[in-house]
């Protein structure tokens, strides 16, 4: 296996849920590897979401330990999470999220002026990216001028704005008609072939799982299989 | 389908306690300055009216004198003798104190003739008679209570040559005496009362009661036409009106207070409930996919505000009641016993509590039908979609509105041009009203100009602004600003009118208290004042003349000035308050401070005799100016003086006029006074002069002595005391307009928790979260701060130069730094605060709990 | 089954150009995007058919190579082409499949067996699936001329093999509601 980037060791998730403690993520331990196209699949309350906000570090675990790119998430406070998300870690939602006040081009800047880049050179590198997610002649159009498909290339777009070793997409197509999920799966397998961008993806629909070349299935909190899919396409 | 409407509400209300309380708060305070209002003008002018009637008993009609010191015993004859009249009772009266032993207590006091006055007062004897002889009285039960005498037994009367012994020859029962209260009372005979109180030959009052077949408005036009101008005739209830102008320069602030207060409610309704139903858009959808109509969600959120409203109300009615009674405290110390009002009861009325009740549902259901009518706007499919947040360009308020608002906002600039006045005339009670009703138009134009407003200033100042200062953050600040523009416009209308409110009292506030302060400095220049019972403007008994040359005699006294005070009533039928100087004597150690005119001119003119320095309220009630003429009422008939100048007047009186002395005691035939100005010679300090006076004269005649200093710290705490009032109020909107910032960026926080869970998720560090809604709280602030300092200005303006023509008080205006700094401060640091709490919140949030999509 | 679909796509292919009998072997696979695979002896038979039949002709090449035997369509083959293609559409396709066979025989003896078959057989939707994706994602990123096509039977194939991946989980969570214990 080539450069490790996630590794997680016995990862327990638990949520109380009144005065029960419910675990959304129970016992699991695996790694990936730079370069790697992760796709995890899983019915809904499987844990699968959650593994992946355990592994952007968006929420920390109950137990166990998740170092994301050599570092023990545990251990970072806020801030330096804050700080190594922003650096390190794309992410692409189902609803998009795009600040509706921003136009297009100012939404994918949006990361890089939070980093303090200048806005000329963010502004350039952004209109830069909407032009590998196809989308330059819309830099300056809203998100309510948008249709679904573009506002999630726009996301994607966004979420490489820092150049991040590593993506992460929550059900990137969850909230598209199948051929514009279909162009965002395209897109994220070009970032992973033509840039050797890692993505971690959760979904639940198998066509898009597919494009993956390694799956983790999901079941109550637990690994039911982890299998290699396919080689490298060319 | 009501029972349904309540139970939701009534769950909803009790599911969102804070908000639910503020809402109440903000209605209950606007109520409680509406019922504030109410009850204590009722209050005051009730108890007044009380008095009157009740010291008139069946009395029809009242011949009273103009002349502030009594009217011939002569004009009783004529009285008596005019047809109709069955009978006609002659009074002198005086508010009294009165001591027995240790004991004293303050009472009114009336000189009868027995037999007469039993035809319009019946005495209820519980022991003994009335008076007949000089050195005789009788009070009431509730006086012979206070002082513990019993018949037989004796007291102490304050007459103008001191303290005289009266034997108690009966004691009645009051209740049984009058109608309605009138405090402690007791009477003694006609000429007993004529000597004690200096008023030989004279009497201030008859009471007439109308002989059977006559018609009182016959008689009392006969009657006045038959009388001179010394007296006048009218029913005893009518007297009260010459309270009204005092009362309304209170009202009028308060009612400025009330209608503020209830705007700032208003907004925290109206932000409220479009939060609530922004938050409830899916649930209300439900409703309507389930068949609920358009109506009758409608009809819903209208149930939660009235609700509310209803219960803000019945807060506000207990507030208001308690804050009314409080005040009507206050007035009555501070310059109701003057008019022989010992206490002010307030009551609850029937319309008082209609009108509370209007007041605060009304304003809550108008607060909440926009929004409430925006939830059907909306489809239900669309608005149970989960969506994102609300859109950038989502309604902008048009042009249309600008154009609204500044009709409005100059309309009533106009109208408030137009009826200014020009200074020939005061201003009515009515026209103070619609200029209470035109600032309230002011106000709503610049509300409703506010969201168009507040999208321009956004992008040409504020976005650029924050976003060179705090870069991206700054500019979401900023945008955020304009996303739902009308509620952030009500919020910056409830900043803004309640720092507008706090600028221009405290505006006036200062203004008044520098006027003051630099009327007293020239004016008040004597070391003492020494007066036998000092009550607000002036004594209730006199002293006479004898005394005041005593006075001179004492050793360390360099010069002692009688000055006389009292109300007349002047040529408009309306009450002024005179004054009596000597001015040779006055010109030696002080100066009237002058509008117009130059005072060693003036002085002149004064010591020559038959002028008159006037405020400007009387030069406005007469239409006179320098060099004019005009007549005062005096026992001798008309008196004709000239204008030597125009004074400042700190008053609130309706107006001053000085004469001089010689003029007085020609004219009025009276050589006592109310209070004596006294100068200590070099050497002498004012304490020990006023320790030798009091040693000698304390007990005797009763002695109140004021040194300089004390008797402007008396009256510094006279309007401290109202001013302090009014602050407290202040604090309380600006508190409230606090909680309603904090409530509308909670609100929009709510709405935009996807997007702050979304700046954590791509790299915001909570600080950055809390600089993005701080900076849009700041931006209310600044906005609030700039307009409401504004229009603070305006007000003050406003009230400050129409005060003069509204209670006869000049006020100079000054520019408040100290009130416009606080503002401003408020301004930057309590919306700021305001905004923390719930950027702290927003900071706080969970990233994946503030993406998820239920 | 299948013979007439084999007979009228080489018939088809022919009728664009003709070609050598190993030529048509390739030309069916693109046809069809690899889906549908053919053997050169059931080419070379069913050739030997049509020629028979009047419907196709063989005659020499002039080039050089191993191989010069070409074949062409007749006008015959022509017209019944033209009526196969106009054709009725298909009958439903009927389901057979080996798994069925193999769950029947197992469901009501051992849960486990049939849960650990399910399991494995999902494995290999999922493996055929990505495979399917990798294809497709090459169609799309070698934008041939015959793409759309291509996408179309690929897409065809991924739906079936959705529709496999959801009947096994439907299998498994029917399995478990009747008792069966985890793994």
């Amino acid at each position: 296996m080539t450069e490790e980037i996630i590794r997680l060791e016995r990862v327990v998730k638990e949520f109380r849920r009144g005065d029960t403690a419910v675990r959304a993520v129970d016992g699991v331990s695996l790694t990936i590897g730079r370069g790697e196209f992760v796709s995890i699949m899983g019915k809904s309350g499987s844990g699968k979401s959650t593994l992946l906000h355990l592994m952007s570090g968006l929420q920390q675990a109950t137990q166990g330990s998740v170092r994301l790119l050599g570092r023990e998430l545990s251990q970072l406070k806020d801030d330096d999470l804050t700080l190594l998300r922003r650096t390190h870690v794309g992410f692409i939602f189902q609803f998009f999220n795009l600040l509706p006040t921003l136009t297009a081009l100012e939404n994918v800047a949006l990361p890089l002026l939070l980093a303090k880049v200048r806005t000329s050179v963010a502004e350039a590198k952004a209109l830069e990216l909407l032009k590998t997610v196809g989308l330059t002649s819309r830099a300056a159009h809203k998100p309510d001028e948008l249709s679904g498909g573009q506002m999630q290339r726009v996301a994607i777009a966004r979420a490489l704005a820092g150049d991040p070793p590593l993506l992460f997409a929550d059900e990137p197509t969850g909230n598209l008609d199948s051929a514009s999920g279909e162009e965002i799966l395209l897109l994220l397998k070009q970032m992973q072939i033509d840039r050797g961008q890692t993505i971690v993806m959760v979904t639940h629909d198998a066509k898009a799982a597919a494009y993956g070349d390694r799956l983790i299935t999901m079941r109550d909190g637990r690994v039911l299989d982890d299998q290699l899919t396919g080689g490298m396409v060319g | 389908m009501t029972s349904l409407y309540a139970r939701l509400a009534r769950r909803y209300l009790a599911g969102k306690k804070g908000r639910s309380l503020m809402t109440l708060l903000g209605i209950a305070l606007g109520v409680t300055m509406v019922v504030a209002v109410l009850l204590i003008n009722n209050a005051i002018l009730a108890s007044y009216e009380n008095l009157l009637s009740a010291a008139a008993g069946r009395a029809d009609l009242q011949v009273s004198a103009t002349t502030g010191f009594g009217f011939r015993e002569e004009v009783l004859k004529a009285v008596a003798a005019s047809p109709g009249v069955a009978a006609a009772v002659p009074v002198v009266r005086s508010g009294s104190p009165v001591v027995a032993g240790d004991r004293q207590a303050g009472a009114t006091f009336y000189g009868i003739d027995a037999e007469q006055d039993q035809k319009v007062r019946d005495y209820r004897l519980t022991s003994g008679r009335l008076p007949t002889a000089v050195g005789e009285t009788a009070i009431s039960t509730e006086l012979a209570g206070n002082l513990a005498v019993e018949n037989g037994g004796k007291l102490s009367l304050l007459t103008t040559k001191g303290l005289k012994e009266f034997t108690v020859v009966g004691i009645f029962d009051a209740a049984g005496t009058v109608r309605g209260a009138l405090g402690p009372f007791g009477v003694i005979t006609l000429p007993a009362a004529q000597v004690a109180y200096g008023k030989e030959g004279r009497l201030d009052l008859i009471d007439v009661t109308v002989a059977d077949g006559h018609a009182v408005e016959a008689v009392r036009d006969l009657l006045a036409g038959a009388l001179d101008d010394q007296v006048r005739v009218g029913t005893p209830v009518e007297r009260s009106k010459d309270m009204q102008r005092l009362l309304d320069s209170v009202i009028f602030l308060l009612t400025m207070a009330g209608a503020i207060s209830l705007f700032a409610g208003a907004f925290i309704i109206y932000t409220n409930v479009s939060m609530s139903v922004a938050e409830r858009q899916r649930d209300l959808s439900i409703l309507r996919a389930l068949g609920m109509k358009r109506g009758e969600v409608i009809g819903l959120v209208l149930t939660e505000a009235g609700l509310l409203g209803l219960l803000g109300a019945l807060l506000g009615l207990v507030w208001g009641y308690g804050m009314a009674t409080f005040m009507a405290g206050q007035m009555t110390d501070q310059f109701l016993t003057s008019y022989g009002v010992q206490t002010a009861a307030v009551t609850i009325t029937l319309p008082t509590v209609a009108v509370a009740l209007a007041v605060g549902v009304g304003a809550a259901l108008f607060a909440a039908f926009g929004p409430a009518r925006e939830t059907v706007t909306v489809s239900p499919v669309d608005a149970m979609r989960p969506g994102d947040g609300p859109a950038a360009g989502a309604k902008r308020p048009g042009w249309g509105r600008v154009a609204a608002g500044l009709g409005l906002l100059l309309g009533s600039a106009v109208v408030l041009w137009l009826t200014w006045p020009d200074g020939s005339a005061m201003v009515s009670p009515l026209l103070l009203r619609a200029w209470g009703l035109l600032l309230v138009l002011m106000l709503l134009g610049v509300v409703v100009m506010l969201p168009a407003l507040l999208t321009g200033l956004t992008r040409v100042i504020f976005r650029p602004f924050l976003t060179a200062i705090f870069g991206i953050t700054g500019r979401l600040a900023a945008d955020n600003l304009v996303r739902m523009p009308r509620r952030t416009a009500a919020t910056i209308c409830s900043l803004m009118v309640s720092l507008s409110f706090m600028v221009a009292m405290g505006g006036v506030e200062a203004s008044q208290m520098s006027t003051f302060d630099a009327w007293y400095e020239k004016t008040i220049a004597w070391d003492m004042n020494v007066s036998s019972s000092f009550s607000g403007i002036g004594a209730q008994v006199e002293m006479d003349a004898a005394f005041v040359r005593e006075l001179a005699q004492v050793e360390g006294v360099r010069l002692v000035s009688p000055q006389k005070m009292m109300r007349v009533i002047i040529g408009d039928g309306d009450q002024a308050f005179l004054q009596v100087f000597d001015f040779e004597l006055l010109r030696q150690y002080s100066e009237t401070m002058l509008e117009e005119g130059d005072w060693e001119t003036a002085a002149d003119l004064m010591e020559q005799g038959g002028h008159t320095i006037i405020s400007p309220a009387i030069a406005a009630r007469l239409k006179v100016g320098l060099g004019d003429s005009f007549t005062l009422p005096s026992p001798d008939g008309p008196v004709s003086v000239k204008v030597a100048a125009i004074m400042s007047d700190v008053t609130p009186y309706g107006g001053t006029i000085s004469i001089d002395q010689q003029d007085y005691v020609k004219n009025w035939h009276d050589e006592t006074a109310t209070n004596v100005a006294v100068l200590v010679t070099p050497g002498a300090t004012p304490e020990a002069v006023k320790e030798r006076l009091m040693d000698r004269w304390g007990e005797s005649m009763h002695l109140n002595i004021r040194l300089n200093r004390e008797f402007w710290q008396e009256l510094r705490a006279a309007y401290e005391g109202f001013y302090g009032l009014m602050d407290g109020l202040v604090w309380v909107a600006i508190l409230v307009s606090g909680l309603a910032i904090a409530n509308t960026l909670l609100a929009s926080i709510l709405e935009r928790k996807r997007e702050f869970g979304l700046l954590r998720a791509v790299g915001s560090r909570p600080s950055e979260v809390l600089r993005v809604v701080v900076g849009e709280s700041l931006s209310i602030g600044i906005i609030g701060g700039l307009i409401g300092v504004a229009a603070g200005l305006g007000l003050q303006w406003c009230i400050g130069s129409s005060s003069q023509y509204i209670n006869g008080a000049t006020v100079r205006l000054v520019l408040d730094v100290t009130t416009i700094a606080t503002a401003v401060g408020v301004a930057l640091v309590l919306a700021p605060l305001a905004g923390l709490l719930p950027a702290r919140w927003a900071a706080r949030l969970d990233v994946v709990e503030a993406l998820r999509y239920e | 089954m299948g013979g007439l679909a084999v007979k009228h796509g080489i018939l088809g292919i022919l009728a664009g150009r003709p070609c050598h009998g190993y030529e048509l072997k390739t030309e069916f696979d693109n046809l069809t995007a690899g889906l549908w695979e053919l053997n050169v002896g059931q080419i070379y038979s069913t050739l030997e058919r049509m020629v028979k039949d009047g419907l196709v002709e063989s005659y020499a090449d002039e080039g050089p190579g191993e191989d010069r035997k070409m074949y062409r369509v007749t006008q015959d083959g022509l017209k019944d082409l033209e009526t196969w293609l106009s054709r009725p559409p298909l009958k439903a396709r009927p389901l057979r499949d080996e798994l069925y066979v193999r769950l029947g025989l197992l469901v009501e003896k051992d849960l486990a067996a049939t849960l650990d078959l399910l399991d494995s057989q999902r494995r290999v939707y999922h493996l055929q699936m990505a495979e399917l994706t990798r294809q497709k994602i090459g169609v799309v990123r070698a934008h041939g001329p015959d793409r759309v096509r291509r996408e179309m039977m690929l897409d065809s194939a991924l739906f079936h093999v959705e529709a496999d991946l959801k009947w096994i989980e439907n299998c498994e969570a029917r399995l478990r509601a009747l008792g069966g214990k985890e793994e």
